[in-house]
């Protein structure tokens, strides 16, 4: 067993964090005042690797994994977990497109999304939730050349961002009689699509969120992902395998970023003329504050390791999911104990932990979703 | 292809610089622990020569004389676009100071082959004696720049550099080889992308010994340097508390004449 990190894997989270500490952090003040995505980033996200971590060489990306996916959206997210998420849903887009798209689908679409020339968007939910795919009211149906599309989704993150949307829709029913549903790929010009609105949330500030609306919107035929009635597996598998992980690394960027934030406040706060870090209520809680970022990290690593050795996690993806989201919160939480009243005040960032740590929680599946899938695995297991 | 040779030293990362300490006896440095990064000055020094690669595809070669296990962070300039690096990594090179270190970079300068174009950092964050720069130039029959604040060229062959005089900037215009002495104000280092990381891997790093560079025994490491650590002392800081009382016209000739003797007035 070995839990040594490669070199290149070192380097490049030296890497990602120099250019978030660079060109990401002076970003944050607008994002958290104006809720407002700053679309230049996009390019240099693109320029620097990260939107390719998951696109192979072939397509314009540079193929480095998910283990290497895992640290570069835990580096953005310690400095900014709003473009965490956008990065995230970003390869959401990006990996079912490589994994189930012709090769035509490839050529056109993963180039302009490993550069960063636009984000991607993966859509499933809709008003009526999004841990039920099952209820999707979103329909599709063939008419010539085209998919017509009619429904709506909503909190799509990167929503007002994209160019390029992955959505799925019912298309019909199984041979059981059950719906059955497709993936598609959506381009914004698109006859009958519209952007609805866009949703002011409580965290991740500054991440596009929002709704997709169909209205008879015409879906060129060749744009359809993946085989008829293959949707909810691409939605699935893209949700289990990318998206999971993905809000785990946020987790865990969250949990760290509340560890150096908590640590830093201690050791100045002079209280009684010392600093507060020398009291062990703080200290116990600086230590706890670090196992559960350590724990959230190392089994948000086992899983992404796995998916790079093309191994089944869908378990451990729920269960880092689970931990590390859960795990920011309590971190997030702590860190604002230790900050007293100042956790209150906008110029410290622990608040801001606090309250994308909360919005992290639900995305990608609440933790009693997770739950559900860990309790039937350890039913079935133990 | 005009090459550039590219002088860098791993030194240990600034940001961990309150876990570092000096051994009382010997003078050196404690870095067992300490992870070490590119010394900030050397990347303006690599940008400077990645901009020459990228405008008129100039080879970049990284020289370094460094321990072994700081391989790891030379790679990082292949990672940022360098085409490889020379290193000499041997014991009988440890306690060099600037004159043998200097000896010693510019036998690896000779053995990266036809220098167009040497570039430094102006200093090293952990050793801030400015020597390096002027010495190996000496050392390879060069002219030299220090405290360079600006390259430029049209055509890449000849270059117009600004020195900073701290009174008044000086740009001198040169062809040929010269060693430059970069500053942080030169230009603003690149960042290392995925795909450098991915490249670097498979660039050559080669690491030659003291004999293997036909290194004279009596020029290196801490033989070969004629300043030495003598002794160490913290500055001792002290508050000296004095309360002077009488009249007031009394007490003010006495604070003047005390502050006079101390020098402060």
């Amino acid at each position: 067993m070995d839990f040594q990190l490669s070199e290149q894997h070192e380097m490049l989270r030296k890497a990602i964090r120099e250019f978030a500490e660079k060109e990401i952090a002076p970003l944050v003040e607008k994002m958290e005042e104006t809720g407002e995505f700053p679309l230049e980033i996009r390019q240099k996200m693109g320029a620097v690797g990260l939107c390719g971590l998951v696109t192979s060489p072939e397509y314009g990306g540079n193929g480095m994994g998910f283990l290497a996916r895992a640290i570069g959206i835990e580096e953005v997210s310690r400095v900014c977990a709003g473009l965490g998420i956008a990065l995230q849903v970003h390869h959401m887009c990006c990996w079912p497109l490589e994994t189930w798209g012709t090769e035509e689908q490839k050529k056109k679409y993963l180039p302009r999304l490993a550069s960063g020339e636009t984000f991607g968007v993966c859509s499933i939910t809709e008003p009526s939730g999004g841990s039920d795919p099952m209820g999707m009211q979103t329909e599709a149906r063939l008419e010539g050349d085209y998919w017509i599309v009619n429904g709506r989704k909503c909190f799509a993150t990167n929503s007002h961002v994209s160019d390029i949307m992955i959505i799925v829709a019912k298309t019909g029913t199984d041979p059981k009689g059950r719906p059955a549903f497709s993936a598609f790929i959506v381009e914004p010009d698109f006859e009958g699509f519209s952007l609805g609105r866009e949703e002011k949330k409580m965290g991740f500030k500054g991440a596009s969120s929002g709704e997709l609306v169909f209205n008879d919107c015409k879906v060129p035929k060749e744009n359809l992902l993946g085989k008829e009635g293959e949707g909810l597996k691409i939605a699935l598998a893209t949700v289990n395998r990318v998206g999971r992980p993905g809000m785990a690394s946020i987790g865990v960027g969250i949990c760290y970023a509340s560890l150096e934030e908590a640590s830093k406040f201690a050791k100045e706060r002079v209280l009684g003329g010392k600093p507060i870090a020398n009291l062990q209520a703080i200290q116990f809680m600086l230590a706890d504050m670090f196992a559960l970022a350590e724990a959230a990290r190392i089994l948000n690593y086992r899983a992404n390791w796995m998916m790079d050795q093309g191994m089944n996690c869908d378990t451990e993806m729920t269960l880092a999911k689970y931990v590390a989201t859960e795990n920011a919160f309590q971190c997030a939480r702590l860190a604002c104990e230790i900050h007293g009243g100042y956790s209150c005040i906008s110029e410290y960032a622990v608040q801001r932990f606090l309250r994308d740590a909360w919005v992290a929680i639900p995305s990608g599946g609440t933790s009693q979703i997770a739950k559900i899938v860990l309790g039937r695995h350890v039913t079935k297991n133990f | 292809m005009p090459q550039a040779v590219v002088c860098v030293k791993p030194i240990p990362d600034p940001k961990e610089w309150d876990r570092l300490s000096l051994d009382p006896e010997t003078g050196v440095l404690k870095r067992a622990g300490i992870s070490t990064v590119i010394n900030p000055l050397d990347k303006n020094a690599l940008e400077a020569a990645l901009q020459l690669k990228d405008r008129f595809g100039w080879t970049v070669t990284v020289v370094s004389m460094a321990p072994p296990d700081t391989q790891k962070t030379l790679r990082e300039a292949l990672a940022m676009g360098a085409d490889k690096v020379l290193m000499a990594s041997d014991r009988a090179l440890g306690g060099a100071a600037t004159l043998a270190t200097a000896y010693t970079l510019a036998a690896l300068v000779r053995k990266a082959g036809d220098a167009d174009m040497v570039f430094c950092g102006n200093m090293s964050l952990d050793g801030s004696t400015n020597q390096v720069v002027p010495q190996l130039a000496e050392f390879l029959g060069l002219p030299h720049a220090s405290h360079v604040v600006g390259v430029e060229t049209e055509d890449g062959s000849t270059f117009r550099v600004t020195v900073d005089l701290k009174d008044a900037l000086l740009t001198l215009q040169h062809s040929g080889p010269m060693v430059l002495g970069l500053t942080k104000e030169a230009n603003d280092p690149r960042l290392v992308s995925v795909m450098g990381i991915i490249s670097a891997q498979s660039k050559p790093l080669e690491v030659f010994s003291a004999q293997d560079l036909d290194l004279d025994p009596e020029k290196i490491g801490q033989k070969g340097s004629p300043t030495i650590v003598s002794g160490l002392f913290m500055p001792e800081i002290k508050r000296r508390r004095e309360i002077l009382s009488g009249e007031p016209e009394e007490v003010v000739d006495r604070l003047i004449d005390g502050l006079r003797e101390m020098g402060v007035l």
